[in-house]
């Protein structure tokens, strides 16, 4: 929250005065004997086998889920009401990524009477809710409600960032999406019998293509608004690198080392293009069309557009969707961008984002949090209704929904969301930074920029990466000089 | 106009009914009365007498009503009035009151029935405050009650006022059961078409919540609903409201009427007068009786048709396009959905394909969507106008209610208008109201202004025998019944938004498709797996507006299975049946169209069985049915089946999550 106050100062000087701060020069008056923040109040009822007893318990849940996958989210919810239908009903609403922190901790802050009561958001943002106290812990609620949830059984790699630093569980992962390869399946079959695992299968395969076809055998979004957000890091990663110091500060110029993954990462993609394996520029519809006009054989996208791209497969090439669900696979850009090292654990990265459910700091009622665990349980451990999410492009992160038959022979997951996350522990997310927004579009900003220059010298990117790097640490040096950080 | 019968019946004039009258001390000033008892009260009641309004004016002048069905307090106390710049209606005097009993019948070109009865008692108060009289009009109809306000100087002057608010309220019964549509800005802006989705929330959980009307609640430990909503918005000179707890009411329940949020709302409180406020109402009874109720527009009585002020001026001829007689309801057939990313709407190929559909089942419309007369070969396209109509298909244009036509100015429209209506179009499809795409509009979404300007396309396009089809748009306010050329309507999360699925559908039933066209542009193959084949086909039915827009692509339409009931879709409902159904559960209705019945389920998600009883049908016919249920094992697929049906007869089906049913029920002989 305070992070993205702050990326733009001007911006951040008005909001901030609008959101009273708890914390970080903050006053501590909302603050327990005992440090804590968050309170609870009332008795439940619970029938005579010690189940609690809902009676239309309301709860109030804003998500930052508002894209295409808007519409599952809220069946999902209104499937949530009808099981307990009279017990627990689920109100939810949407707010956008770029309002969302801003307008929840405000509404939480101010006690506002829309506030929200449960948070669905993406994970990268517990560290400034933490840091405004606008949420509290599971652990807490869930041995005061006796309703559990194993808060282990998640996948590790992102839920070791769901205590935010601390000795509590505040986020309960949910889900995690990154960028996709769909492909085709009949044409990639008449130049290897595999899909490519590696970077060099990979190459071959786009060099055969495109000395058979004269085409380019990647299509992707490269004008989209997640190619340089997602893909910068996950080369990054690929090849070794980190995205931040443990001081939250970029090094990325300063370290040699890290400065030549760098280099290295922006080569991974422009290779790309400059083999003719791949086009820059390329807007959504045009990747998509390419693609489904069979003009290549991979396209690079977002994983909740897979109905879309089926259907218009289908409707291009005059098949039903169950024949193009059979000829469009998925699989996933690991391995895509290790210049070397093709098989070792940082190859196998993927850098995306993940949601998360908190509880917010508002509910105090021991009805409220047990209702809210209960729908918590229901949606992180019930098969399907990972499922039913998967369908709309999100892998599950809870190892109860990925272990179930249910989940595992679902179609969608079978052909898509296992392939596209093949080792889900090597899914990184941006971890516990208030400067997630800074690290992230400097980063996109260095590949989107060093792709745009003719001829490059390993000068040029080496000074891109210096000024993307002096940019970031000035805001870090801003933010903390203000108390901020 | 096909006006069947207007009686008014048992009118009484009452005045000084009321014991405490505020008193006028001798220089003018008013005082309040000390007496604490209330300075009058009076009771509507409905024909049947089930529903009973009850207004108040107490010790200190402040009005109020509540409403009951039967014993079932419906509407708790709640304020009424407006409170204006130019006087003070805090401190009003009785002035008149006049009852009558107001009964009529007339027919639709569309609607719900082919004729429909009003009947209802009415009393009109008229208080007095300084300069102004503040006319009150309640009415209690068996199926629900409805009042406006009239303002008007006390000098017989005519003005303009300022509207500092109006204070009705509709306090909803602690613990209901409501069904919203909160306004949820479009792209986070003040841009609105009535397109979210309508969820349950319970009345003490709307605070800081812009409620769309119409509203639908459920009295608590009743089976009473009552759905709120207005009508007569146009011709009033008023803008567009909603419903919203005031600060001090936040957790209530009790909302008041709030200008629309979606807007500019410059000068939107400047009113004239003599002013006549839109209908505010609460359909209310059983499920049934909201979900049958044509209220909305029932309360237009004997209204005629609209006429232009030089009608008498006319050549017989001329006149004749005031009877309205050239207003066709027609399937249409719709192919910027389903092609959106696919072809462009000066694919003529495609056009004529739906041309073809539509002529091969029996349909009477197309539209040709955004884009058409971008670098338009205007020859291409009177030919290809001429050739649809040959098939007897007609045209029908989009357009972009400002940007198009300069904002609002008059002119441009009829220009347009002309232009279009000699190359042999039929109708305008006309979009963005809401405001979107246009850059720098004076008004739009539901300002005093955008209002005006929907009146100004219907009667223009009524004086060139065009048909109207707005979208991107507000709610129906009773439109048809002045202009029956305005034969559909969006306003509703239709198929525009792809994911759309069934937890929403069934609620629009009950709630959105209660209070006018609904143009849902059904398709066939469901978008999603939250729908099934089955539910679509039924929604093909149980959405009623005068072009419904069949959105799938064209062959699907003409598949063997599904062939004949799609030739048969009805445009034009002549009777509604509700047989059952719970909100966010199922709702299964019955349509006749002609002497064709068809019924259609729908169902949300969870697994439900469902028995039809066919008592509907006319007893001494047998009907040929065929039955369109889902595939358990694909939402892509449905299992038809025939068999003969009487009203004698009950069938279960099983509707299975997100799935329905629909039957087509043909007499036989």
């Amino acid at each position: 929250m305070k992070k993205k106050l702050l990326s733009v100062f001007c911006v951040s000087l008005a909001l901030a005065l609008t959101v009273p701060l708890a914390a970080c020069g903050g006053g501590d008056d909302d603050l327990n004997a005992d440090g804590t923040w968050w309170s609870t109040e009332g008795e439940l009822n619970k029938d005579a086998n010690g189940n609690v007893v809902f009676d239309d318990v309301s709860i109030r849940l804003t998500t930052i889920v508002g894209g295409v996958d808007k519409n599952p989210f809220n069946q999902l919810i209104a499937q949530f009401n009808a099981e307990y239908r009279g017990k627990i009903n689920v109100i939810s609403q949407s707010v956008g990524e770029t309002d969302f922190e801003t307008t929840v901790t405000r509404q939480i802050t101010q006690n506002a009477s829309n506030a929200p009561d449960i948070i669905m958001s993406h994970q990268k943002s517990i560290k400034s809710f933490l840091d405004y106290r606008v949420i509290q812990p599971y652990d807490v609620a869930m041995e005061e409600t006796g309703v559990e949830i194993d808060l282990t059984a998640f996948a590790q790699g992102v839920n070791q960032y769901s205590n935010g630093g601390t000795d509590y569980q505040f986020g309960v992962p949910v889900d995690a999406a990154s960028m996709v390869v769909y492909y085709n399946k009949e044409m990639l079959a008449e130049y290897t019998d595999k899909v490519p695992e590696t970077r060099s299968e990979l190459l071959k395969v786009c060099a055969d293509y495109k000395a058979a076809t004269r085409k380019t055998a990647i299509s992707w979004e490269s004008s989209g608004d997640f190619f340089a957000k997602y893909l910068m890091p996950t080369a990054v990663l690929q090849n070794g690198g980190y995205l931040y110091k443990e001081d939250l500060y970029g090094d990325w110029y300063d370290n040699e080392s890290q400065r030549g993954i760098y280099r290295k990462a922006i080569e991974s993609v422009r290779s790309f293009i400059d083999n003719g394996y791949a086009k820059l520029g390329v807007h959504e519809m045009a990747g998509a069309t390419d693609f489904n006009k069979k003009e290549s054989l991979f396209y690079v996208s977002m994983p909740w557009y897979r109905t879309n791209i089926v259907d218009a497969y289908a409707q291009l090439n005059g098949v039903s969707v169950s024949q193009a669900e059979e000829i469009i696979g998925g699989t996933s850009v690991s391995g895509w961008f290790a210049m070397e090292n093709e098989t070792s654990d940082n190859a196998k990265k993927i850098y995306g984002d993940s949601h998360m459910l908190a509880i917010t700091k508002k509910v105090k009622d021991i009805s409220q949090k047990a209702a809210i665990c209960e729908f918590v349980k229901w949606f992180t451990q019930r098969a399907d209704v990972g499922a039913q999410w998967a369908e709309a492009g999100h892998v599950t992160l809870s190892n109860v929904i990925a272990d179930s038959d249910v989940y595992k022979n679902n179609k969608c997951v079978k052909n898509f969301i296992n392939n596209w996350y093949p080792y889900l522990d090597a899914f990184i997310t941006m971890g516990i930074t208030p400067y997630y927004k800074d690290v992230s579009d400097n980063l996109s900003q260095i590949l989107s920029e060093a792709l745009l220059i003719d001829s490059p010298k390993q000068t040029d990117y080496d000074e891109l990466i210096r000024v993307k790097q002096k940019a970031l640490n000035s805001q870090i040096d801003l933010l903390k000089a203000v108390g901020q950080g | 106009m096909r006006k069947i019968l207007s009686v008014i019946a048992g009118i009484t004039c009452v005045s000084c009914l009321v014991s405490g009258i505020t008193l006028m001390t001798a220089c003018g000033q008013k005082a309040v009365d000390p007496d604490m008892s209330d300075k009058g009260s009076w009771t509507v009641s409905s024909p049947d007498g089930s529903i009973k309004s009850e207004i108040t004016m107490d010790s200190a002048g402040e009005l109020s009503y509540t409403v009951k069905k039967g014993d079932v307090t419906v509407v708790d106390k709640s304020a009424l009035g407006f409170t204006i710049e130019e006087d003070d209606f805090r401190l009003l005097t009785v002035e008149d009151v006049k009852s009558q009993r107001v009964q009529g019948e007339y027919e639709n070109i569309t609607g719900k029935h082919e004729r429909v009865t009003y009947d209802c008692n009415e009393t009109t108060i008229t208080f007095k405050g300084w300069a102004f009289y503040l006319d009150l009009t309640m009415r209690a109809y068996d199926d629900g009650y409805a009042f406006r306000y009239g303002i008007r100087a006390v000098n017989g002057s005519e003005g303009t006022m300022t509207v500092l608010s109006e204070d009705t309220e509709f306090a909803i019964p602690a613990n209901s059961s409501c069904w919203v549509m909160p306004f949820n800005g479009i792209n986070g802006q003040n841009f609105y078409a009535y397109e979210e989705a309508y969820n349950y929330m319970r009345s003490d959980d709307l605070a800081q919540t812009y409620v769309s009307m119409p509203v639908l609640y459920k009295v608590k430990g009743s089976e009473i609903y009552s759905l709120v909503t207005e009508s007569g918005l146009i011709g009033s000179g008023f803008y567009g409201s909603f419903l919203k707890e005031a600060e001090e009411n936040e957790g209530t329940g009790i909302l008041q009427t709030v200008p629309t949020p979606a807007g500019f709302m410059i000068d939107d409180n400047k009113i004239d007068y003599p002013f006549t406020s839109p209908w505010r109402m609460g359909i209310t009874g059983d499920l049934g009786t909201v979900v049958e109720s044509e209220l909305v527009e029932k309360v237009y009585d004997d209204a005629e048709y609209w006429k232009p002020d030089n009608y008498d001026t006319l050549s017989a001829e001329e006149k004749e396009i005031y009877n309205y007689d050239w207003v066709e309801p027609g399937v249409t057939a719709w192919d910027w959905l389903i092609y959106l990313n696919i072809s462009s709407q000066q694919d003529y190929a495609m056009h004529r394909r739906y041309v073809n559909l539509a002529s091969e089942m029996g349909w009477k419309y197309i539209i040709v969507d955004g884009g058409w007369n971008s670098g338009l070969n205007v020859d291409n396209f009177i030919k290809f106008v001429k050739e649809a109509d040959e098939k007897g298909v007609k045209i029908i244009v989009w357009c972009n209610s400002l940007p198009d036509f300069g904002f609002g100015r008059k002119e441009i429209l009829e220009q347009k208008l002309d232009l279009w209506q000699s190359w042999g179009v039929a109708g305008i499809k006309i979009d963005f109201f809401d405001g979107q795409n246009a850059e720098n509009p004076k008004f739009y979404g539901e300002d005093t202004g955008t209002i005006e300007w929907y009146e100004t396309i219907y009667q223009e396009c009524a004086k060139r025998k065009m048909i109207v089809n707005c979208h991107g748009c507000n709610k129906p306010t009773g439109e048809r019944r002045i202009y029956p050329n305005a034969l559909n309507r969006e306003g509703i999360r239709g198929n525009e938004n792809t994911g759309i699925d069934a937890s929403v559908t069934v609620n629009q039933l009950f709630t959105r498709a209660v209070i006018g066209p609904s143009d849902f542009t059904p398709v066939v193959n469901p978008f999603t797996t939250g729908m099934t084949m089955a539910q679509n086909m039924a929604l093909a039915i149980l959405f009623e507006c005068g072009t419904p827009s069949m959105a799938d692509f064209e062959y699907t339409y003409t598949k063997e299975q599904i062939k004949e009931f799609y030739k048969y879709v009805p445009a034009r409902h002549d009777d509604t049946k509700f047989l059952c159904g719970e909100l966010d559960t199922y709702y299964v209705g019955a349509v006749r169209s002609g002497e064709n019945w068809f019924v259609g389920g729908v169902n949300s998600i969870l697994d439900t069985m469902v028995t039809v009883d066919f008592s509907f049908l006319d007893k001494d016919k047998t009907y040929e049915a065929e039955f369109f249920i889902n595939d358990p094992l694909d939402n892509k697929v449905v299992i038809k089946m025939t068999k003969d049906i009487t009203s004698t007869d009950k069938e279960t089906i099983d509707m299975f999550k997100n799935g329905g049913f629909a039957v087509k029920l043909m007499p036989k002989g």
